[in-house]
């Protein structure tokens, strides 16, 4: 027993690095065990496998894959997994042929050295570096007339640099009142209500932590401020100052519905403080598709006295992709979704998604019927019924959108029109991953191939493309149902093993 | 089924196996060593194998560029076919090693409660960095750049444009880092193994072969020590927390640490019986060289924490152990100091990670990387700097707590009193001159060292061991009067 005991206490003394490797390990394999999913190891390459990580820039990777034109060059803020994983030629933030875009005195000149470096895209890791946030390249992604946020994946953002033929003014509209309330933490027992700027001192190696509007930052505050509500989706820009010794991190805490939980604690800025200069913090980024209510954070680590200043925030004109349903065009029915756009090409695009808003958000982000979650780890099926008339070419597409909002488009077949009533049925198989969905009709040229295609989709900012004139389809009727309730109760796991089912009322229902 | 009885099975006899025997061979009929030293150094050593591979394949191509993949294959083999003969002679030395082996299986049953318990933990432990090396996607950022680097060697059939100093023209890829390239070799040698770099295969047996090697080393390092103290530093290695997450991603460092382990084992037996076997002090030499081949860490440190730790332990007039140092370290640089030669020639420097970008001020680098590392003033980089191997048990566990106790106890005496010998004053007098050098660099303004949790891992297995001869001299002890 005494042997035990001690056998016992050296284990005691062995073991406790074995609870530390968990604890580290939680930061650092998680992303990477996404990979490992039994059904698809090992008939897929890492890359695939990656994709499907809760680590943002294996996302974001995987879409300038499969929609960045082929030539297009991006300046990397983190190397080597997009060269390892992706496809396209890169520059890299520290190649000396960044140091005249670094060097220049602002914005613009920035902008211009960019441009004539022939940067297309940018692509930026979660976390901040000091060539974003140091140099004039920051100020020029924080600039949604010179930059254009592309796709952002828990914080991994994709920008396209606006080529100087499509830049535009935009408008903005101010989300945030200056004398707004904001709480602090730093030495005390509890918060205390401040207005900007303000003046602290830093507790004895203790952390300022600055929170916008009333109550706990676990709940969100009832407005931004006043009525001024955010959409979801929507382009934000944020811009503060801090003087002090230290580092300072900026969050926007981000809401769902009915604030019953946080949506995204989404890092805008890491960064060194500059000691007696003011650190300026200017950033944009696209507010979660689920998000109904938020908080800004900055937390300053440090010693001394710091100086929070102005703190602005600026709600975008949409940029809406080109070619797409308006806003709130249709509501969904209560079986699948309702149709009543019309596509009319008369040398202007017209493609038709179902469901409200912007096609690549979830159609629940709008205030859509929650959507009819399939069932989990089983693939699901919908009847299409398309009733068009008229003459031309189309493509009958759907948008699937997974648990995490990241949208995948997938073409389903090119229809052809002639003159005439055309009654279409098909059926559509969404996997177990999806959770929303639309489905869209667009009208493409003769020559246009599905990759063609697919790159437009998601590339938003393409030029217009010709469709010939003679294309004008008008959709009568689009509808979107589950497939009988049979199907339902047969789970379609019993389909998928029908070759094996005795059972002709079930084979019968599954070939149905 | 046919790439792998053609092309892999041969691979890994060879790379894994073989290599290391002939590597042996060659070292036992150049040192005559007695039979009961045979198994003890044959474990040291046996990893280096795959590592002198990868230094035959990096000579080769340097010497002779140019040529078709397949003649630096047959220059590899015909390396090992070579040192293979010069140690044929002495092939029956190698009967101990293998009966050795078998009467450690038969004696299984012997172990005691303990020791089992420790046994199943450490293989769990190896168990799970095998399948997380073996089946995850690589991920890890150096592992991933290292692979970029080896598959651009593989596709060109050239090191000549490494360190990758202009941005490669078909990617845009640009990697200043002049690492010595020792891990890169063996990935390119597994590349040529498997005919392909797009789909990394063999490479990803490398990382968690090198964990295996490791503990091998240690069993050496403890060989005349109780079996516990074996498995408990391999258990305390293999549980440090950024040991176990880098070797489960692929990441270079159980590759350097081993090297570092042979090393200092080959220093130690140089600095205990070299008076008696002068040519010890070679075969030093040539392991320190290959531990410098494996990163540019152990290309800076290998040869001053070693030769100070020879200085430390051996024997003699002081005039004599600097002799005996600095041949050494002639030869580890001879062996494995081609980097240095190299960036001598192309940057001015021996050293070259230099970014140009980051010589602009107003980028302020240096701040970045301490504030991103929650290092704001002297105080934390003193405790979360230099000391971080105590402040940080999220990346380090317990251990340096366990090891400050037993260098405690060692001062009193407790609780036995030769617990500690020479191996444990190399392993501590290596350790210490790690943190002056890492102090070093902090007094100097950089934060590159003592902010990556991977560099002052260098010396994890020897912390282990420290730990692991404490807390087992303690338990013995207390065991008895139980």
């Amino acid at each position: 027993m005494r042997r035990l005991v001690i056998a016992g206490f050296f284990a005691a003394l062995v073991m406790p690095n074995a609870l530390f490797v968990v604890a580290y390990g939680r930061n650092y394999l998680p992303g990477v065990l996404d990979a490992l999913n039994p059904f698809v190891f090992p008939a897929r390459g890492d890359r695939d496998l990656l994709a499907n990580s809760r680590w943002g820039w294996y996302r974001v990777i995987d879409f300038t894959r499969r929609f960045l034109p082929p030539e297009a060059s991006v300046l990397v803020f983190r190397q080597n997994d997009f060269v390892f994983y992706g496809a396209h030629r890169v520059i890299r933030d520290v190649d000396p042929r960044m140091i005249p875009v670094y060097t220049q005195p602002g914005r613009e000149e920035a902008y211009r050295a960019l441009i004539a470096l022939g940067v297309d895209y940018f692509y930026l890791p979660s976390y901040d570096t000091p060539t974003q946030y140091n140099t004039p390249v920051g100020a020029v992604l924080a600039d949604p007339e010179l930059a254009r946020l592309v796709f952002e994946q828990r914080g991994t953002r994709l920008y396209r640099l606006v080529p100087p033929a499509e830049r535009r003014r935009l408008g903005t509209r101010p989300m945030l009142d200056a004398k707004a309330e904001w709480l602090l933490y730093s030495d005390g027992p509890d918060w205390r209500p401040v207005t900007l700027p303000h003046e602290a001192e830093a507790g004895d190696r203790e952390a300022l932590w600055l929170q916008s509007g009333e109550g706990s930052w676990q709940l969100p505050p009832p407005e931004l401020d006043g009525d001024r509500r955010f959409r979801p989706g929507a382009t934000l820009r944020v811009k503060a100052s801090v003087t002090g010794h230290g580092w300072v991190r900026l969050y926007a805490i981000e809401y769902s519905g009915q604030g019953r939980g946080i949506a995204e604690l989404r890092p805008l800025r890491e960064s060194a403080l500059k000691d007696r200069e003011p650190f300026q913090v200017d950033v944009q980024f696209r507010t979660h598709p689920r998000s109904s209510g938020m908080r800004f954070l900055m937390i300053v680590k440090g010693a001394g006295r710091f100086r929070i200043g102005a703190f602005d925030v600026t709600q975008v004109e949409e940029l809406l992709p080109y070619g797409l349903a308006a806003l709130g065009a249709a509501a969904p029915r209560a079986q699948g979704l309702a149709a009543g756009s019309v596509l009319d090409s008369q040398g202007h695009d017209g493609d038709y998604f179902s469901g409200p808003g912007h096609y690549l958000v979830p159609p629940s982000a709008y205030g859509a019927e929650p959507p009819r979650p399939a069932a989990w780890g089983m693939p699901s099926a919908y009847r299409v019924v398309l009733e068009a008339r008229g003459e031309g070419r189309a493509l009958l597409s759907a948008v699937t959108f997974d648990h995490d909002g990241m949208p995948q488009a997938t073409p389903l077949e090119t229809l052809t029109f002639t003159r005439g009533n055309a009654v279409i049925e098909r059926v559509l198989v969404l996997g177990p991953e999806v959770r929303e969905y639309r489905v869209g009709l667009l009208p493409v040229t003769e020559s246009e191939s599905l990759l063609d295609w697919t790159k437009r989709f998601f590339w938003s900012d393409l030029p217009p493309r010709h469709v010939p004139a003679a294309t004008a389809i008008r959709i009568d009727r689009l509808e979107v149902t589950p497939l009988p309730e049979a199907i339902g109760d047969l789970r379609v796991r019993d389909c998928l093993l029908a070759r094996r089912s005795r059972n002709a009322d079930t084979a019968a229902v599954c070939r149905r | 089924m046919q790439a792998l009885a053609g092309s892999v099975l041969p691979y890994l006899l060879l790379t894994y196996v073989l290599s290391g025997c002939a590597l042996f061979l060659a070292a036992q009929r150049f040192l005559r060593l007695p039979a009961a030293e045979v198994p003890r150094l044959f474990w040291l050593s046996f990893g280096a194998g795959p590592v002198l591979v990868s230094w035959l394949l990096v000579t080769a191509m340097q010497l002779a560029p140019g040529l078709p993949q397949l003649a630096y294959v047959v220059a590899v083999e015909a390396g090992l076919v070579a040192l293979g003969l010069a140690g044929w002679p002495a092939r029956s030395e190698l009967r101990p090693v293998a009966a050795g082996v078998c009467e450690s299986v038969r004696r299984l049953r012997a172990w005691s409660g303990i020791e089992r318990v420790t046994a199943f933990l450490l293989l769990a432990m190896l168990a799970g960095i095998t399948g997380f090396a073996l089946l995850l996607p690589i991920t890890e950022n150096d592992a991933i750049q290292y692979a970029l680097v080896s598959r651009m060697f593989y596709e060109r059939d050239t090191l000549a444009f490494y360190p990758v100093v202009r941005p490669d023209p078909a990617t845009g890829f640009y990697a200043v880092s002049s690492h010595p390239l020792g891990f890169m070799g063996l990935y390119l040698w597994s590349f040529m193994a498997q005919g392909s770099a797009g789909q990394l295969g063999l490479v990803k047996l490398v990382s968690p072969a090198f964990v295996c090697f490791s503990l091998l080393a240690l069993a050496a390092l403890h060989w005349r020590r109780p079996r516990l103290v074996t498995l408990t530093a391999s258990l305390l290695l293999l549980a440090t927390p950024v040991y176990f997450i880098q070797a489960s991603l692929l990441s270079i460092d159980s590759f350097r640490i081993y090297l570092l382990v042979a090393a200092a084992g080959w220093t130690l037996e140089t600095a205990e019986r070299g008076a008696a076997r002068p040519r010890l002090k070679w075969v030093a030499g040539i392991f320190c060289g290959l531990s410098m081949f494996s990163h540019s860490i152990n290309l800076v440190l290998t040869i001053p924490l070693l030769g100070a730790a020879y200085l430390v332990v051996a024997g003699g007039p002081v005039f004599e152990r600097l002799r005996v140092a600095s041949l050494i370290g002639v030869t580890a640089i001879v062996v494995g100091g081609e980097r240095i030669l190299s960036n001598f020639l192309q940057f001015g420097m021996p050293i070259y990670d230099f970014l140009p970008v980051y010589e602009l001020r107003f980028i302020r680098h240096p701040a970045h990387v301490w504030g991103e590392a929650g290092i704001i003033d002297a105080w934390d980089r003193v405790v979360g700097g230099v000391l971080r191997g105590f402040a940080d048990p999220r990346s380090y566990g317990i251990t340096y707590w366990i090891a400050a106790a037993g260098l405690v106890a060692w001062l009193l005496r407790w609780p036995a009193r030769d617990w500690a010998g020479p191996t444990e004053k190399l392993l501590l007098a290596t350790t210490a001159c790690l943190y002056v050098f890492a102090a070093a660099t902090v007094a100097a303004g950089s934060p590159a060292f003592v902010t990556n949790a991977r560099y002052l891992m260098t010396v994890q297995p020897f912390i282990a061991s420290l730990a692991a001869a404490f807390l087992v001299a303690a338990y013995e002890r207390y065991r008895h009067i139980a």
